[in-house]
């Protein structure tokens, strides 16, 4: 037989509360967890650091004070990089003016521009980097960005000040170019037109236009050069594109793999194989009628809080010191007429910059995408 | 009203998914989507030809990944043989690598100049590349098959395991054949995780981006996400944008649904009892030579395009025109120019979200499994929809949010916050599965013998679940590790992460250090998931 | 004195409703039995306290129980598929109630011993529960219910998931138990066998309605409805206006309508010597089925339209085919209108 012992509740560490609770009700539901009085501590301490989680790791932001005086600036991320001109041309901003400088980048910089454009009624930025002459209409469109003329601008080649309305302020240029693997290729293209030569057959790599800036230019290119009938030389050129890849990097990855001879890049592109592999294989393309131009700017943010500080940013990219570290670290030409490095003697300048404007482009480019895209589908 | 602790602590969850996705969500589209939009997307034949290619894409991947599952389950679930336990590990880490790094690992591999071609253009001494793989709609599928074979292997051979042997024994005592026995007996009784996983790896595919366009070959390949990203960034249309991913998250909401629905049922098959089990045997003649040429092809399809990585990050050119060697240059470059922070981030990023997604997955599956069965569909729905949503949406409607409410984002919070988001659906869908084969019986048992909430809670609900945490822990870990979208947006000034490493050295030329990080990266992955195998089981 | 009483305990379910009072003495084996989907486990876990009766009272050993949560109730329940705590071992199992309920551990351990030899299972003290047989579970999963010294044991269908023997042993062992314990036990079966060879008394339940409580014995022999007399054990139910060749019942009713249930085992078989003028309610059927059981052959024959068992014991007196006359004598007969 079970032997019943009696036994004896430690009352000392019998758990308190009374017996009777309400009982919530549910086919399978059985009492909640944490019911117990000290685990109440817990539970409040859970229940605040995961609100302290969700919520409150934004901080209200603060009213304009003077206190508040980071200045705010959104750039896309190869800017901010480790390896881009970023870490190297902020602290001397903020050692030579003594304003602390928050640089973020919320992606490429077409996210840059639509950050901006959502954050158009309370902007957090003062200061818009990385937007180019092809984005140009769209952003002054938008009436994200303030006019502001640089007393620094006269420093600097009229030709390159590509927004005569002073939203933006040009800080470099480049300009695309098929580059090609001189082991590979004896006898270089010379001009759009030699691209289509049969024997480049998947030869070529370029960029999307809907998603990567150097597939917009070179699409721009092909609209600046054959202009309406730009179409005819697309579905000529099809056969020798291997692939159109979403970005930059990847197009370009795949170049230096080996995946084929040529690749839409920029004329300063084998300076850096010179610089840092002191190679010479890979070499830039000048073309007869002439490559298109990327001209990169920043803006400041209409609204912004920190205006004062901004304008002294916009003056400081023109200065020497900013206009110095461009060419190694964000590879492109600065726009100051400065001494470069002497790896940059194989980023060739070609006579001929070509440029379409920026009001038409905000104008046609749907119809442009569109109509390339039915072309390079067929 | 809610009076005690409990229950507010099972709100937690139910507020953080409300906070971080779905009030930021409709909060962009309330302002976004309109009726105009919504049927010119649905009537133009360029958008309709889009959705047609995505969902054909979508398909046939998931198709061909499960497929090929079938007969890898089979292997897994019934042979024994050397390395096994490695073999299964290293198979889950593609599921987490950036697809930047596959894209990487596939050219390395598969391109024209890649190492096959090389080897057989040497082999046969022709003068063209052979493979002609890449750059077409079969390369697509094939990324996507090493994006989700593993996950399709897992789930499928986890079920076979615990389909009872004395069915299929009674069958083949009747006479039927062994192919009528696996119509008849096994089919049925796997079917279930077959669907659930077609269903899930359909969603992952169908909102594929940038392996669709390179590895696809251009344009001619474009899914609707390639348009949202259009829309949004090179349009400033966000309105449109928004418009078109309310049509995508429907098509993922349904298969959500699909899949959800049948992953519920495939926890009802009744787990045979350890007697009636499967043994491990050991391989017979023919069964080796079956095993042998699985084994080869996932080597080929799975283990090389991370091989390869591997191999490049130690290879350097010490001078212009010398051989190359094998070397650390690169890992040493990466530490002296950024230090450990990449990888230190990384790990500080992934435990803390790992954490926090464990907690709030276990309280919102313990929450659920009390509920009915109609009611619990719906809940898992609501804790998995953020991953039938387009990142470049959800980005923009974070930015949106925090803007419109004047929320300034401080710290590395908010990117846990996201990253815990993000990863979320894959905890909790792995702790839910054992709380669906949980005995209640068992917790009432516990209740009627007096155990407190909190004592049933820890001493007998979590070691049930046990293998369902330990699977979303390291699931969360390595995807956080592997994540690049969230952490370029809204990771804190100079805050660095591995993939975020790798994406920016491949945005500055330096490919051969973009592998070095990539190796630590698909190390790292390899060590958490064969933690996990020595640790239980694997389940989505 | 009512132990247990269950005050019109209602619940309604979309296509079901459940309604009942009952109430238990202490000590006693009782025993809800029913067909399947009749409510009886629904009501076991409305006592267990797992399901939230719309309105009714459960008043036990004079406290009302009714908003108590399950742990609060001391009462303490045995599945059917033996619920075990997988990640404990035998002894773990067993504990687990008097640790809840911050027992001295002294007195725990002592119970855990005690309880583990009274299921035959010292050795196994250690083991891990998925390494038992199904026996052996539930021998666990009654020790652990009882280790707490519930105020009632609730069993629900704990033998169904056993092969025979094992049922028969187990079912022993439970009587034995609940003999040695003085436990008040609620048990929840559809097997009538079970129930009337363990129970005290039974309830019978039909629709979520008890249909009547009482000893087995009375149960058997004088079924309150129609539904009783037919669930427990071999029964005949006919018409009353079927074939019968002599009835006093019918001289005694005024009746013409309404059904008559008897067992088989009262029926007499008539042979050739016997008078059937010197019998009442005598039958007429047909044989159309007769299977050995040892000490009595079962048949089934057809009187009229009404498919009748008849026990026919040694010496035996039918046939494999043929007529059969028997008859019936007025107190086996019920009457049911």
């Amino acid at each position: 037989m079970p032997e019943i012992i009696p036994y004896e509740p430690d009352l000392d560490n019998a758990s308190g509360g009374s017996l009777i609770t309400i009982y919530p009700g549910n086919i399978h539901e059985y009492s909640l967890l944490f019911r117990e009085k000290k685990m109440k501590k817990f539970s409040l301490l859970l229940i605040a650091s995961a609100l302290m989680i969700s919520l409150l790791s934004c901080e209200k932001k603060q009213p304009v004070s003077e206190e508040a005086k980071n200045l705010v600036i959104y750039a896309y991320d190869s800017f901010v990089s480790e390896w881009g001109p970023g870490p190297k041309v902020i602290p001397l901003f903020e050692q030579k003016y003594g304003i602390k400088v928050e640089i973020k980048s919320p992606g490429d910089a077409g996210q840059v521009l639509s950050t901006a454009i959502l954050e158009k009624d309370s902007p957090s930025a003062d200061i818009l980097i990385g937007i180019d002459n092809n984005m140009l209409s769209k952003a002054v469109d938008s009436g994200i960005l303030s006019v502001y003329k640089s007393p620094e601008l006269v420093k600097i080649d009229k030709t390159l000040v590509f927004d005569p309305t002073n939203h933006l302020t040009p800080y470099d240029y480049g300009y695309f170019s098929i580059i090609y693997n001189s082991s590979k290729i004896s006898d270089p293209p010379e001009s759009l037109e030699d691209l289509l030569k049969p024997e480049y057959e998947k030869s070529i790599i370029l960029m999307d236009p809907r998603t990567s800036s150097p597939g917009l230019g070179f699409m721009l290119w092909t609209v600046r050069v054959f202009g309406d009938s730009f179409t005819d030389y697309w579905s000529k050129l099809s056969r020798n594109i291997l692939t159109i890849t979403d970005g930059w990097d990847s197009g370009y990855g795949l170049f230096v793999n080996g995946e084929a001879p040529m690749v839409l890049s920029y004329t300063t592109s084998p300076a850096y194989h010179m610089e840092y592999e002191e190679s010479e294989q890979y070499k830039a393309t000048i073309f007869k009628r002439g490559n298109y131009m990327q001209i990169e700017g920043a803006g400041i943010v209409e609204n912004c809080r920190n205006r004062k500080s901004a304008e002294l940013f916009i003056d400081f990219i023109l200065s020497e010191d900013f206009q110095k570290e461009i060419p190694l670290t964000n590879w492109m030409f600065p726009v100051r007429d400065i001494k470069l490095p002497d790896s940059y003697s194989t980023a060739l300048k070609p006579e001929t910059g070509l440029l379409l404007d920026s009001k038409i482009i905000n104008n046609n480019l749907d119809r442009w995408t569109d109509k390339w895209l039915e072309t390079v589908n067929k | 009203m809610i009076k005690k602790p409990a229950e507010l602590i099972t709100l937690i969850p139910f507020l953080f998914i409300l906070l971080a996705f779905y009030i930021p969500l409709f909060n962009l589209f309330a302002t976004g989507v309109s009726f105009q939009d919504l049927k010119e997307f649905l009537s133009k034949e360029y958008y309709i030809r889009i959705f047609i290619f995505t969902l054909k894409q979508a398909f046939l991947s998931s198709l061909f990944s499960v497929i090929p599952a079938i007969a890898g389950g089979y292997i897994l679930s019934h042979y024994s043989f050397r390395f096994k336990k490695i073999i299964k590990a290293v198979t889950a880490v593609p599921f987490v690598l950036p697809p930047i790094l596959v894209v990487l690992g596939f050219v390395l591999l598969f391109g024209n100049n890649g190492l096959l071609n090389r080897m057989l253009m040497r082999l046969l001494s022709l003068d063209e590349p052979p493979l002609k793989i890449l750059y077409s709609f079969r390369a697509i599928i094939l990324a996507h098959v090493f994006f989700n074979f593993p996950l399709a292997v897992r789930l499928i051979s986890s079920t076979w395991e615990k389909i009872s042997v004395s069915v299929v024994e009674a069958a083949r005592s009747l006479g039927a054949g062994r192919l009528r026995v696996f119509r008849e007996a096994v089919l049925p009784q796997l079917l279930p995780s077959i669907l659930a996983s077609f269903s899930l790896i359909f969603i992952l595919c169908f909102m594929s981006f940038s392996i669709i366009l390179v590895l696809g070959g251009g344009p001619k390949n474009s899914t609707v996400e390639v348009e949202i990203y259009r829309l949004a960034r090179i349009n400033f249309n966000i309105p449109g944008a928004c418009s078109l991913a309310v049509i995508q998250s429907a098509v993922s909401f349904i298969f959500l649904f699909i899949y959800t629905f049948f992953q519920k049922k495939n926890s009802n098959i009744i787990p045979a009892n350890s007697m009636d089990c499967l043994s491990e045997k050991k391989a017979t003649k023919i069964s080796a030579v079956f095993i042998t040429v699985f084994l080869i092809l996932l080597f080929i399809i799975i283990i090389l395009p991370m091989g390869v990585i591997i191999a490049e990050s130690f290879k350097y050119k010490v001078s212009r025109g010398s051989e190359t060697v094998f070397s650390l240059y690169w890992y040493k470059k990466s530490f002296s120019e950024i230090g450990f922070r990449p990888v230190r981030n990384s790990l500080f990023i992934a435990s803390v979200n790992t954490l926090i997604s464990v907690i709030l997955a276990l309280i919102a599956a313990s929450y659920s499994s009390r509920n009915r069965s109609a009611i619990q569909l719906i809940i898992e729905v609501f804790f998995t929809m953020s991953l039938g949503v387009s990142s470049i949406i959800l980005s923009l409607s974070y930015i949106k949010f925090m803007n419109d409410f004047s929320l300034k984002p401080v710290g590395w919070l908010p990117l846990v916050a996201a990253h815990t988001l993000a990863f979320l659906p894959f905890v909790f869908k792995s702790i839910s599965i054992f709380y669906d084969k949980m005995d209640r019986t068992i917790i009432e048992s516990a209740m009627s013998l007096g155990g407190s909430g909190k004592r049933i809670f820890f001493s007998i609900e979590i070691p049930m679940v046990k293998n369902g945490l330990f699977t979303g822990a390291v699931l969360a870990f390595a995807l956080s590790m592997g994540e690049i979208n969230a952490t370029l947006m809204i990771a804190p000034e100079n805050f660095i992460t591995i993939p975020i490493a790798i994406y920016r050295l491949i945005g500055s030329y330096n490919f051969f250090q973009a592998c070095a990080m990539g190796t630590i990266l698909i190390v790292t992955s390899a060590v958490s998931f064969l933690v996990l195998d020595r640790a239980g089981t694997f389940e989505i | 004195m009512d132990y247990l009483n269950i005050k019109s305990i209602e619940k309604k379910y979309d296509d079901f409703n459940i309604s009942v009072d009952l109430s238990i003495k202490k000590g006693e084996f009782f025993t809800i039995l029913g067909p399947s989907g009749c409510g009886k486990t629904t009501l076991l876990r409305i006592i267990a306290g797992f399901i939230k009766p719309d309105s009714g009272r459960l008043i036990l050993n004079n406290r009302d129980i009714t908003d108590y949560q399950p742990k609060d109730r001391n009462i303490s329940i045995v599945f059917q598929n033996f619920a075990l705590f997988p990640n404990k071992n035998v002894y773990k199992n067993i504990s687990f109630g008097p640790e809840s309920k911050k027992w001295r551990k002294e007195n725990i351990k002592s119970k855990v011993e005690s309880l583990l030899s009274v299921i035959n299972m010292e050795k196994f003290s250690k083991r891990k529960t998925d390494n038992l047989s199904g026996g052996e579970k539930q021998r666990v999963s009654l020790a652990r219910a009882i280790a707490v010294e519930p105020e009632i044991l609730l069993l629900d269908e704990p033998l169904s998931a056993l092969d025979v023997s094992l049922r028969n042993t187990l079912r022993k062992e439970i009587r034995e138990i609940h003999e040695k314990s003085g436990l008040t036990t609620i048990y929840v079966t559809h097997d009538q066998e079970e129930a009337m060879t363990l129970s005290d008394r039974i309830c019978i339940m039909n629709n979520g309605t008890v249909e009547q409580v009482g000893k087995p014995e009375k149960l058997y022999s004088s079924p309150d409805t129609l539904f009783t007399a037919g669930f427990l054990g071999d029964s005949n139910i006919m018409n009353f206006d079927s074939r019968i060749l002599y009835s006093r019942v019918k001289e005694k009713t005024e009746k013409s309508s309404g059904n008559i249930f008897f067992r088989p085992e009262h029926c007499r078989i008539m042979n050739g010597k016997d008078k059937i003028s010197d019998y009442r309610n005598v039958f007429e059927g047909e044989i159309i089925k007769r299977s050995f059981y040892g000490s009595y052959y079962r048949i089934e024959a057809l009187c009229g339209d009404n498919l009748i068992t008849v026990y026919d014991y040694y010496p035996f007196s039918t046939e494999k085919k043929g007529k059969i006359i028997f008859s019936v004598e007025p107190e086996n007969i019920i009457l049911y209108s």
